[in-house]
Formats: C-alpha cells, structure tokens, sequence
C-alpha cells in the first residue's frame, strides 16, 4: 500500500491512516485473512479516492462533521460486561433472541446465538469469514464492494476499522418465531474509539423476520466516541422486515448509522428509527427497489436538547411499477438543537403506479433551536402519486391550557403534548414490550428537557 | 366554600365584569344565566384561572384561599373544575390515559388514596357508564372526531372521576339534542352531595328542567342584577331578557 507522506499530519485522513497501521500492528497472525484484505483496500480508498463531505456538498448542507473527524481516535479495546450491566438495555417482557455487541465486537456470553442458530442462520462475521462458507461467499461480496465501490466515506471508513459484525441469513419460508435483538453498547472507558459494528441481514422469499437494533453507553457521559455502523439489508421475494433502531448514545458521542435495503418483488420493509442520545446523529437510510410491488415504510422520532443536532436523511429508488413507499419522520427540538430531515424519492421512467408519500412533522419549542426539512422528489414517471409536506410549529397553548385546568402542572402537561405529537409513530410500534420501552425512554427524555430547558412557553 | 366580592375583571383592556357579589356554599347549585356579551363565560374563565383576563378588583376566597393567586392547575388540584363550552380535541392523548393522568394528579394534591391499576379502569368505566359512554370512547384521542354531545358526556366524565368541590358548567347545554341534554343533567344530578356546589352558567332555561337549581342569577353588563330561586329562570324563559335590561338600565 502507498501512502503519500506530504499530507498535512491534521488531516483527517492521515489520523485514520496511521489508525490503521496501529490497528495492523495488533492483527498478528490474522493479516491473511479475506477480511483484512477487504480493510486494506478500504483503507486504500480513503487514502487516495474518496473524500470526507464538507458543507459544500448538497447532502452534508446542514450537517458538519469538522467535529467529527478532528479526533484522534483509537481503535476500542475487548471488555468485559455483566449481566447487570445489558440488564436495563433489555426489553422487559419481550421474548427475543439475543446477540450483544460490546465496542462493535460480538460477545458470544450474552447472546443466544446457538438458540437462533436452530432456525435460521447466525454467524458472527469475524469468525464466520474464516471458518464458514456461506459467510465468506455473502459477506466478502458485501464487505468487498464496500471497499470498493461505495461513495459514502463512513462505509468505507466502517469497512476499514470493523472489528467484527454479525451476518444474519433467514432461509426461504420461514416467519422467525421472536424478534432478534441486536444490542449494541459502547463501553469505551476513557478512550475516544471509533467503534464499527457491521451487519448483514438477508431475509429469503416468504420469510419474515423482526430485527432491532438498539445503541446504548456505559461511558462516562462526557467521553467521546464515534459508533459508525453499517447495515445492509436484503429482501427477497415476498419477504417481511420490521428493523428497530433505537439510539441512546453517550450525550458526547457521534453516531453515524449507515443502513441500506434492497428489496425484491413484493416485499415488505419497515423501519422504526429513534434517535435520543448523541451529540451528533447522521441516519443515512436508504431502500432501492429492486423489482415491483414492493412496499417501504419508513418511520423515525427524534428528540434534541442542548446542542444535539440530528440528521436523518433518507432516499427511496423506485426502478419498477406498483411500488409503495411511505415516510413519517416526527421530532421534538428544544434548546439549540438543531434537526435536519431530507427526504429523496427517485421515481424512475418505468416505475409507473408508484405511491410515493413523505411527511415531516417538527416541534420547535426554543429560540434557539432549528429544523431543515427538506422533500427531494424527482419523477420521471407521468402515471404516479406522490406528495410530501412539512410542518414546523409549537406546543398547542389550548390543548396546554385545558389539561392544566384538569390538574396536570405545567411541566406534566408539556410532557403529555410531547408524547401526544410523537403518538402518531410509537401506536406503529406493534410489540408492546418495544412500544413500552420507547415511550419509557421519551418520558425519560422529557424529563431531561424540561429541568435543563427554559422554553418558549414559560 | 365561595365568596366573590366586588369582581371586576378585563381581558385586553376591555372591561367585562364590573363588580360581582356572589356567595356559594356546599351543597347548592347556582344557575348563571343572562343574554351573550353579559360576561357568563368570563366569570367561568375568572374562576379557572384562563390566562389573559384581568382582575382589576375585587376578590375571591374559595374555601379560606384567595383563588385568585393560584394557577389553573393549582386552582384544578385544589377541587375546581370547569367544563368548557368548547371543549378541545387533543390528538395523540387517549381518554383513559389522560383521565389517568389527572385523576393521579388531582388525588396526589388531595392526599387521597392512589388508585391501583385495577380500580383505576373499574372507577374511570364505572364513571363513563353514568354518562352512557362506550368503553371504546376511552381508548379513542381526547375528544378527536366525537360529535358535540359526546364532548360534552366527556367533559362530564372528568368531572366525576375527578371529584370536584366546585364545579362551574359554562354552557354545557349550548348545542345538545334532548337526549344527550338529559344524560349530562343526569350526570350532574348524581354528583351533587353536601359537600360540593356547581355553578351552572346557561343561557336556556331548559336545562334546568333537569338540574334543578337553588339559586338563579342574572347576570348582565358584568353584573348580577337580578337572583331569585328556579322561578326567575321560568320567568326569563317565558319573558325574554328585555324585561331584565330595562330594569337595570332604570336602577342606572
């Protein structure tokens, strides 16, 4: 590998670069293997062919990740957890198989992999790439064409720096029995990590499967650290997918969630994000519609306080006829958080009879707090229906006024409005247990922002 | 329970009420009645605690406290309750969540027993059965897409789980068919004990065919001109308010 000297030693490229030769240095005897191939040549990429975004690109308008990549981070390191530790992670009263992953590395301790193992196929991708066929032939494809051709730099960078990952194949005609929780937590100590979970999921024809992905911390709430993760989502013919991604980071963390969908004839695929912690967020979501008769719903809450700044952005490739694509994304912004939402619908020449909606709803409630909510639809199919629309505004003063005059203080009646305007996306949450959490963990929010907040309804 | 003296009251410099007299003690009911614009909803709205009117003088004491010092919420926990003209849907908020929610607040502040689950959903279907309201209502968002009469039922619902010492009705009646009319009053009636009072502000005398009050007040340019027992609401719906209005105009 070549690697030009002369850069300036603050670039960020050069950071990850030397990142990567201390990274290698620790490999030992494991260099051979396909996998680091695939980070050498992902390293190459960012070395010499693609660039970080600065502002001055259309996609990264509003979103700055100068802050982001100005670290100096390490790779983590293995830790240990306990039971106690994952315990209030968990969804109570929900029956799910289980896989843990501590710094974006699979603990097999606390994971029910052997269980799942009996249905469908399971396979932690750092051992599963040397020891098992499938694995090396599905993943290596994936992980090869990361490095390779993907123009989306954290890809790339995730591919680079992966530890390990999880590679989740459901055969044909099967409807997966409980959901699988993938629980991912940083517990980074005192180090500014950059942690790369990977995950490939590939759901075969009439199979169904429910996955939820949940970011949780054990760090000290001031450490910084960087979760890029990466997802890649295959449905085939008439599959189902439901895929939670549920995110409580460190309130000094950067979380970038890179998830892409493909999707066959006639399949169904669902997403539930929900952002909560982290001081920087960027979901870059996307489904390309591979085939016709699909449908994909996309649906998202985030709520910011202090100076969080949340972006999700989002595209949907419509290629074929009668496909169904449906967005909600809905938030709550106080403080000086910021949000951003862009919303890409293609609508293709072919893809006639194409259903194409899109909504995002914001409640600004201080000065200082802002949303960019930006439709991006571009149709090139004459026989379609499409729309989008966003709406920005503030508590309802009547509807405030009128559960005081019941009893509720101030404080509880904004928490209830709260709720209430997020209600619209939490009743789609169909497994109670997840439901019950989410709504927990937004109250719990709430809670937050209304100590730490001097809002425009005082 | 509550003394008003000498109430004047604004709302955007606009002088509304000018010097009201009324006392209400436990166990009685008073009807409010008057033309529109005589000040019927403000007086309501005084005693709620509604942001935005303003008492310039005069005062209230509600059981030994000055009402006027207390927030809505406040005023809400200490037992007065307001069911609105217009009552207000709130998309997002079931009813039984929300009637939840209040009735933990209002019975926290009262040092009240707490409800367990159970009895909670016993005493809220319990309550919403006096006012014929299906059970399906309860998981429905707050008053969104129910008709006139069934806002109103609903109002009437939180009024009786919430328990309270006074009650002000602010044209409950206004846009009710027979039937509903005759459920709300029902609802009242079985609400009315010794230790509790409502204020019935209407503007037709018809409602109190089923409510039957103790006392009848007049109000007209933001002042009681006229009290008497449930024949005076008899008179006015027999005689109009003219009567009234010529009367107060000769005492000027």
């Amino acid at each position: 590998m070549t690697i030009p000297n002369t850069i300036d030693k603050n670039d960020s490229r050069t950071k990850f670069i030397e990142l990567f030769r201390l990274y290698e240095n620790t490999l030992n005897g494991q260099k051979d293997y396909v996998g680091h191939a695939i980070q050498k040549s992902a390293i190459q990429r960012l070395s010499d062919d693609v660039d970080f975004p600065n502002r001055k690109n259309e996609d990264w308008k509003y979103t700055s990740v100068a802050e982001v990549l100005e670290q100096q981070y390490r790779q983590p390191k293995l830790v240990d957890i306990t039971a106690a530790d994952i315990k209030p992670f968990l969804f109570e009263g929900l029956d799910a198989y289980l896989l843990v992953f501590v710094n974006g590395k699979y603990n097999k301790d606390f994971s029910s992999k052997d269980e799942l193992s009996k249905k469908i196929k399971v396979q932690d991708i750092s051992s599963g790439l040397q020891e098992d066929e499938l694995t090396k032939t599905t993943v290596s494809e994936y992980l090869s064409k990361w490095a390779t051709k993907e123009r989306n730099p954290f890809i790339v960078l995730n591919t680079a720096f992966a530890q390990d990952g999880i590679f989740i194949d459901v055969p044909n005609g099967v409807v997966l029995d409980r959901p699988v929780h993938i629980l991912n937590i940083a517990f980074t100590k005192d180090e500014t990590t950059v942690i790369s979970p990977q995950k490939i999921i590939v759901v075969g024809e009439n199979s169904e499967l429910t996955v939820i992905e949940t970011y949780h911390h054990l760090n000290n709430p001031q450490q910084t650290y960087l979760t890029n993760t990466v997802t890649q989502v295959v449905l085939k013919r008439n599959a189902i997918v439901n895929h939670f991604k549920i995110q409580n980071e460190g309130e000094s963390a950067f979380f970038i969630n890179n998830t892409e969908v493909e999707q066959m004839r006639d399949s169904t695929y669902s997403s539930y994000v929900v952002d909560l912690g982290a001081k920087l967020v960027r979901n870059n979501l996307s489904s390309i519609l591979k085939d016709s008769s699909t449908n994909t719903n996309f649906y998202g809450i985030y709520v910011g306080m202090d100076k969080q700044h949340i972006d999700n952005q989002t595209f949907v490739d419509h290629a074929y006829p009668n496909c169904n694509s449906n967005e909600l994304y809905k938030g709550i912004l106080t403080d000086n958080a910021k949000g951003v939402f862009n919303g890409k619908i293609m609508v293709r020449p072919d893809a006639q009879q194409t259903n194409a909606f899109q909504k995002n709803h914001s409640l600004v409630l201080s000065k200082g707090a802002s949303m960019n909510s930006k439709p991006q639809l571009e149709i090139f199919a004459d026989d379609v229906k499409c729309s989008h629309g966003a709406t920005i505004g503030q508590l309802n003063e009547d509807a405030l006024y009128y559960m005081r005059s019941r009893g509720l203080s101030k404080k509880e009646a904004i928490s209830v409005l709260k709720q209430a305007f997020l209600t619209e996306i939490t009743e789609l949450i169909k497994i109670e247990p997840v439901r019950e959490k989410v709504e927990q963990m937004l109250l719990d929010k709430f809670k937050q922002l209304s100590e730490t907040t001097n809002e425009l309804l005082n | 329970m509550l003394t008003i003296k000498n109430l004047h009251a604004e709302i955007e410099g606009k002088k509304i009420l000018n010097g009201i007299n009324l006392q209400i003690n436990a166990g009685e009911v008073h009807a409010i009645m008057g033309p529109n614009g005589g000040g019927k909803s403000t007086l309501a709205h005084v005693l709620a605690g509604r942001e935005g009117y303003e008492v310039t003088e005069g005062s209230v004491t509600y059981m030994g406290k000055d009402l006027l010092g207390l927030s809505v919420d406040e005023r809400a926990r200490e037992g007065i309750f307001q069911a609105f003209q217009y009552p207000i849907e709130i998309p997002g908020v079931s009813t039984a969540n929300f009637l939840k929610h209040t009735i933990n607040a209002v019975r926290k502040h009262q040092q009240k027993k707490e409800l367990s689950a159970k009895e909670m959903i016993a005493f809220i279907k319990k309550m919403a059965k006096m006012v014929e309201m299906e059970d399906d209502f309860l998981s429905r968002s707050l008053n969104q897409g129910f008709s006139g009469g069934e806002k109103k039922r609903n109002e009437i619902l939180q009024m009786a789980v919430l328990e309270p010492k006074l009650a002000v009705l602010d044209e409950t009646d206004s846009g009710l068919d027979i039937d509903a009319l005759k459920i709300v009053a029902n609802g009242v009636n079985q609400l009315r004990r010794k230790d509790n009072a409502f204020i019935v502000i209407t503007h037709y005398q018809r409602l109190l065919d089923y409510i039957i009050p103790d006392f009848v007040h007049v109000l007209y340019n933001g002042q009681i001109v006229k009290s008497g027992d449930k024949n005076l609401a008899l008179k006015l719906e027999e005689k109009g308010y003219d009567w009234i209005k010529e009367e107060a105009l000769a005492i000027i």
